[in-house]
C-alpha cells in the first residue's frame, strides 16, 4: 500500500513498483512501459489481443475545468484481471477521474493508457471495453433488443452471434423478459441493469461501472453486486462507488480519492489493515488489555468504551502470524478471562479509513 | 471495423429514432396533408387555367406558350424551353417542398446531438465507434429522413396530377424524380448547416435557437445579395441555389452543386472534429 499526502507530490515519485501479487500502485510506471504502448498502437489490431499486465496505467493525469482542477495529477496503475474500486467523497474526482478512463472527457495533462491504447482510439478498444456511465440515460424510443443489438454490431460482434450475446448478457442481469420492451418503460433498477448488460456485451476485457447500484432498492443492488461477483476474474473491473461496504466486499485493490488526489492506494487488505489488526467488540464485563498484550505478535492492544460495551483493537506482526492465527489466540485469552465477545472483524473496515483519510 | 460501417450502423439506427418518434410521426402526418392539400389545389388549378382556354391546346402548344411566357419575364430561350416542359404542378409543388425544407430541418434536427450529450446517451457510443462516425451517421440520418420526407410531399403531387389528369404519368414521373434528386444537394447543405451547428451545443433549446438564428443571418445575407445583385451572397440561402439546377446549363448546375456541396462540408467537417475533441 501506498499512502500519499494531498499536500506532498513528491511522495508519489518515491513509490516502487508493486510485487507481481499486489493489485495496484500509484507509482508511476515506467518509460518502457509507455514505450510498449506506443509499439502496441503501431502494431495494430493484429495484436491488440496481446496480454498487458496492468490493465489500466494512468500518469500524473489531470482534468481541470477553467481555473478549477477536478483531477490533480493522480497516478494509479491497475493489473489485469483485479477489481479495483475508486474511493472518495463528492468532488474527490471520481467520477471525472472514472469519465477520462472511458474517454468521455479528454485530460488536461498527464498519460492514460487503458490496455495500452489511449481511450480515444475506439478501434483499438472496441469490443474490449466495456463502460456503464452514471447518468446516461437509455434511448427511450429503442427497445432493449434493439438498443444492445445495434451496440453489439457496433462492437464488432459477428452478426450472426449478435442476438445470442444480447441473450446472454440479458439472462445475466435478469432481464430475459425485456427483450421487446422500450427502454423509456424501464424501471430505474431495470435501466441500470440494461446498462450492466451493454457494458458486459461481448465478454469485454476491462469493464467500468460508475455508480453501479446507486438509487437502487437493497434487493436489486445485491444482485448487482451478485453480477459482478460473478464476473469477478473473468475481466479487469473498475467501480467508483459511494457504497464502501459494496467495494469491500467485491474488490481486490481501491484507491481513495479525495480534491482530485489520491490519498491512498493498495489492496483491500492493506487499505484496511485486515492483515495486522484485529477489532473485537465487547460487551459489558472485564477487559483482560495485558493479557492479550503478551500473547506472543501483538504489538498493541487498546479498548474504546461506547455504550454497553467497547472495542478492544490488536495490532500485531503480520511477519509472525496471520490474522486468522491471531484472532484465535486473541479469542483464547479473552475466553480465559471471562469476557463477553459480541464481535470480530479483520482490520478497521474501508469505511473507517477513508474517514481517517478524506 | 473502418468507419462506413460504422456511420451506416448508426444512419440506419438514426432513421429508425426519426421515423419513431413523436416528433418525427407529427412531422409525417402534417407534411403528408398539407401536401395532399397543396397537390390538390395545384391540380385544380391547373385544370381550370385550361378550361379558361378559348380553344383546347395540344401539350406542344401549351409548352410553346409557356415557353414564351417564361421568356418574356427574363428567362433566357434555352431556360424557358426547358422548364416549359415541366409539369408545372410537379415544379410548384418542388418548389413548396423546397421552401419547407430549411424549416424540417430545423425541426427535426436540432436536437438530433445536443440531446444525445445534454442526457448523455451518447456514452454508450462513444467507446463502441469513433466521435466522427457518430456525427457523420447522424447527420446522414437526418440527410435521409428530410430527402425522404421530400420524396413524399412530391409523390403526393405526382398522384393527384396523374388522376386529375394535368400531365401524362411518364411526365409526371420523369420530371418528379428529376427534381427530387435536384433537390438532395440543397437538402444536404440545409442538413449539414444544422447538425454542424447542433453538434456545438448541448441544450437542445439553445441548439434550436442558434441553429433558427443562422438561419436569419444567411438569410439577410441572401436577400442583401439579391438586392444588390451580388451573387455570392444570394448562395448563404441555399434554397436560392434552386434556379441554378433550373438552368439548361451544365455549368450552372455544377455551381449549384458545388455551393452546395462547400456549405455542407464546411460545418460538417468542423462539426466533426469538434466532437472528436470535446467532453461529452
Amino acid at each position: 500500500m501506498s499512502t500519499e499526502n494531498a499536500k506532498e507530490p513528491s511522495l508519489e515519485a518515491k513509490d516502487s513498483l508493486p510485487p507481481p501479487s499486489d493489485v495496484a500502485s500509484d507509482a508511476a510506471p515506467s518509460t518502457s512501459a509507455e514505450s510498449d504502448a506506443t509499439a502496441m498502437e503501431k502494431d495494430g489490431p493484429a495484436k491488440k489481443k496481446k496480454p498487458v499486465e496492468y490493465a489500466i496505467r494512468l500518469t500524473k493525469l489531470t482534468k481541470a475545468f477553467g481555473s478549477k482542477v477536478a483531477v490533480d495529477g493522480i497516478s494509479l496503475r491497475i493489473r489485469a484481471g483485479s477489481v479495483y474500486g475508486l474511493i472518495g467523497p463528492n468532488g474527490a474526482g471520481k467520477t471525472t477521474t472514472f469519465s477520462m478512463m472511458a474517454g468521455y472527457l479528454q485530460p488536461s495533462d498527464g498519460v492514460l493508457e487503458v490496455l495500452g491504447h489511449a481511450p480515444s482510439n475506439v478501434d483499438a478498444l472496441r469490443g474490449r471495453l466495456g463502460v456503464l456511465p452514471q447518468d446516461a440515460m437509455l434511448p427511450a424510443t429503442e427497445k432493449v433488443s434493439e438498443f444492445l443489438l445495434h451496440l453489439a454490431e457496433l462492437q464488432g460482434i459477428p452478426a450472426s452471434k449478435c442476438t445470442d450475446a444480447v441473450m446472454d448478457v440479458l439472462e445475466e442481469v435478469d432481464g430475459k423478459g425485456w427483450w421487446d420492451v422500450r427502454c423509456g418503460g424501464l424501471s430505474h433498477g431495470m435501466a441500470k441493469r440494461v446498462g450492466i448488460a451493454q457494458a458486459l456485451l461481448g465478454n469485454p476485457e476491462v469493464v467500468f461501472l460508475d455508480e453501479p447500484t446507486a438509487g437502487l432498492d437493497p434487493r436489486v443492488a445485491y444482485e448487482v453486486r451478485q453480477i459482478i461477483r460473478r464476473r469477478k476474474g473473468r475481466c479487469t473491473m473498475v467501480i467508483s462507488s459511494h457504497n464502501l461496504q459494496e467495494l469491500e466486499e467485491v474488490c481486490d485493490g481501491a484507491a481513495i480519492l479525495d480534491r482530485g488526489r489520491v490519498v491512498a492506494s493498495g489492496s483491500i487488505n492493506e487499505l484496511t489493515a485486515s492483515s495486522e489488526e484485529i477489532h473485537i467488540d465487547l460487551g459489558q464485563g472485564p477487559v483482560p488489555l495485558e493479557a492479550v498484550r503478551a500473547v506472543p505478535f501483538v504489538t498493541s492492544a487498546g479498548y474504546t468504551e461506547s455504550g454497553r460495551g467497547g472495542e478492544l483493537v490488536v495490532t500485531f506482526d503480520k511477519k509472525g502470524a496471520d490474522a486468522e492465527t491471531m484472532i484465535g489466540q486473541v479469542l483464547w485469552v479473552l475466553l480465559q478471562n471471562q469476557a463477553r465477545i459480541a464481535g470480530v472483524s479483520k482490520g478497521k473496515g474501508l469505511e473507517r479509513r477513508v474517514m481517517e483519510l478524506t | 471495423m473502418n468507419p462506413l460501417t460504422e456511420i451506416r450502423l448508426i444512419l440506419f439506427r438514426e432513421l429508425r429514432r426519426q421515423f419513431r418518434s413523436t416528433k418525427g410521426l407529427v412531422l409525417v402526418i402534417l407534411s403528408v396533408l398539407v401536401a395532399t392539400l397543396i397537390s390538390l389545389a395545384l391540380a385544380y388549378g391547373e385544370k381550370k387555367q385550361r378550361e379558361m382556354m378559348p380553344v383546347e391546346l395540344t401539350p406542344e402548344q401549351r409548352q410553346a406558350m409557356l415557353a414564351e411566357f417564361l421568356e418574356k419575364t427574363g428567362k433566357d430561350a434555352a431556360t424557358a424551353k426547358y422548364l416549359s416542359l415541366i409539369p408545372q404542378t410537379v415544379l410548384s409543388m418542388w418548389k413548396v417542398a423546397t421552401f419547407t425544407t430549411p424549416w424540417l430541418v430545423l425541426l427535426l434536427g436540432y436536437d438530433s446531438l445536443a440531446s444525445d450529450v445534454q442526457y448523455r446517451t451518447i456514452r454508450f457510443w462513444t467507446v463502441r465507434t469513433r466521435r466522427s462516425s457518430y456525427f457523420l451517421g447522424k447527420w446522414l440520418g437526418l440527410f435521409s429522413t428530410v430527402a425522404a420526407l421530400h420524396l413524399a410531399i412530391s409523390s403526393i403531387v405526382w398522384v393527384v396530377s396523374a388522376v386529375m389528369g394535368t400531365d401524362n404519368i411518364g411526365s409526371i414521373l420523369r420530371w418528379g424524380v428529376q427534381l427530387w434528386i435536384l433537390s438532395l444537394p440543397i437538402t444536404a447543405a440545409w442538413t449539414g448547416l444544422a447538425s454542424g451547428i447542433g453538434s456545438f451545443f448541448r441544450t437542445p433549446m439553445v441548439a434550436l435557437l442558434t441553429i433558427f438564428g443562422t438561419y436569419i443571418v444567411v438569410g439577410i445575407l441572401a436577400i442583401i445579395g439579391a438586392v444588390k445583385d451580388i451573387e455570392f451572397l444570394t448562395f448563404f440561402w441555399p434554397n436560392s441555389l434552386d434556379d441554378k439546377f433550373l438552368l439548361a446549363d451544365a455549368k450552372h448546375v455544377g455551381v449549384g452543386l458545388l455551393a452546395c456541396a462547400l456549405y455542407a462540408a464546411l460545418p460538417l467537417v468542423t462539426g466533426a472534429f469538434a466532437l472528436s475533441k470535446r467532453d461529452v
